[in-house]
């Protein structure tokens, strides 16, 4: 397919360019240049049926239908993704295991107890010796960062060794980011 | 028990999450998490459907399929700050390979323009509404065309972006760009 040099003739005499110009008129943001420059001007007067026409088509708020939220999520846990398990300790016969992704969510979940922490990702892995986590936070900016990631390891340590009833060889945790929000919107303050 | 953890549902205040918290959370197939980012992005992933496609059955099987998608392939996303823009990428690119079956014959590229024939969908538009007028006229484009124009004009989206969705050079998107408006400024003439 041939390339179309249009830098060239999509650039009006004052050197302008035609499309930025469009957004601008579109948005109702002209620069100072754009109001006053003839070439911008007559461009401007080209387009106006144009400007007008996206401007009435941006008027009209497009919503998703509904159900295709549910539609989707049907689809997604249909072929959830399968993850290890964790095998709890018992006296048998038979035995007892959780999925990895059950025992993440509750490890997140404990953690929204502790102020300023938010788990991200969570990852267990059971050795021999006991489970290992490791876990992304984010942490907030109102108390040490040790402090926060301390209280965030006893928590979860404490949800593995009593509701699970295993051992805990480590808890490490990944500080991805320092912020006044700690990977909360600001809509809901803590 | 020093938590209160286990008795607390896992998407208490998921909704108060950031984006990163969220996708982090999704690509370890925490499907509550997922369930949330496609609640916040549904409107605009069904908005560009609808704008590339126009038939809102079309708009709705392009939009799902692209969510679907989203969740398969999550754990290939490096940047989790970066999920909106991945996910219009995932939407355009499905929209448009919808388009493009749809109109199976060869896109006129290059110098070539297309002209309404009256009394077609030009004569007709005239005794409508401006927007449907604009809407006929996006559709007499080739489907690359079309798409570029949506994406940049419509939905803000940038050139490298948007070259990235219809796999071609910012260089082409920007000459489909002109050659889009072009035609729609030609379409729209009697609107003055």
């Amino acid at each position: 397919m041939a390339v179309d040099p249009s830098d060239v003739h999509d650039r009006l005499p004052c050197a302008n360019s035609v499309d930025a110009l469009l957004r601008h008129l579109v948005s109702g943001a002209l620069t100072e240049h754009e109001s006053a420059c003839r070439y911008c001007r007559d461009q401007a007067e080209e387009l106006r049926p144009l400007v007008t026409a996206v401007r009435r088509s941006e008027e009209r708020r497009v919503t998703a239908p509904p159900g295709l939220v549910s539609d989707v999520m049907r689809v997604v846990r249909a072929e959830r993704r399968g993850g290890r398990s964790i095998v709890l300790d018992g006296s048998g016969p038979g035995g007892t295991e959780v999925r990895e992704s059950a025992v993440a969510a509750l490890l997140r979940a404990s953690v929204d107890a502790v102020p300023g922490v938010v788990v991200g990702r969570c990852r267990i892995e059971q050795t021999a010796r006991g489970v290992v986590v490791r876990a992304t936070v984010r942490v907030g900016l109102d108390r040490p960062i040790p402090e926060a990631a301390e209280a965030a390891r006893s928590t979860m340590r404490a949800l593995v060794e009593e509701q699970l009833g295993l051992p805990v060889v480590r808890v490490d945790l990944d500080v991805v980011d320092v912020r006044d929000d700690a990977g909360r919107d600001r809509l809901r303050p803590w | 028990m020093c938590t209160g953890g286990p008795t607390r549902s896992p998407t208490r205040g998921a909704h108060a999450l950031s984006e990163g918290v969220l996708v982090e959370r999704a690509q370890d197939g925490d499907d509550r998490a997922f369930e949330v980012l496609v609640r916040r992005h549904q409107d605009t992933v069904y908005r560009i459907a609808l704008r590339i496609l126009r038939e809102p059955a079309d708009a709705r099987d392009a939009a799902q399929e692209a969510l679907v998608t989203a969740w398969r392939k999550l754990p290939e996303l490096a940047d989790t700050e970066s999920f909106a823009a991945w996910l219009n990428r995932i939407v355009g690119r499905r929209a448009l390979n919808v388009l493009r079956a749809r109109r199976p014959e060869t896109p006129i590229e290059g110098g070539e323009r297309i002209t309404a024939a009256a009394p077609g969908p030009a004569a007709e538009a005239f005794a409508g509404d401006l927007r449907e007028a604009l809407h006929d006229a996006l559709s007499e484009l080739p489907p690359a065309q079309r798409v570029c124009w949506i994406l940049r004009e419509m939905e803000g989206l940038g050139y490298e972006e948007i070259a990235g969705i219809v796999d071609a050079t910012p260089t082409a998107v920007r000459g489909r760009i002109h050659r889009a408006r072009t035609h729609l400024v030609e379409a729209l003439e009697s609107w003055r």
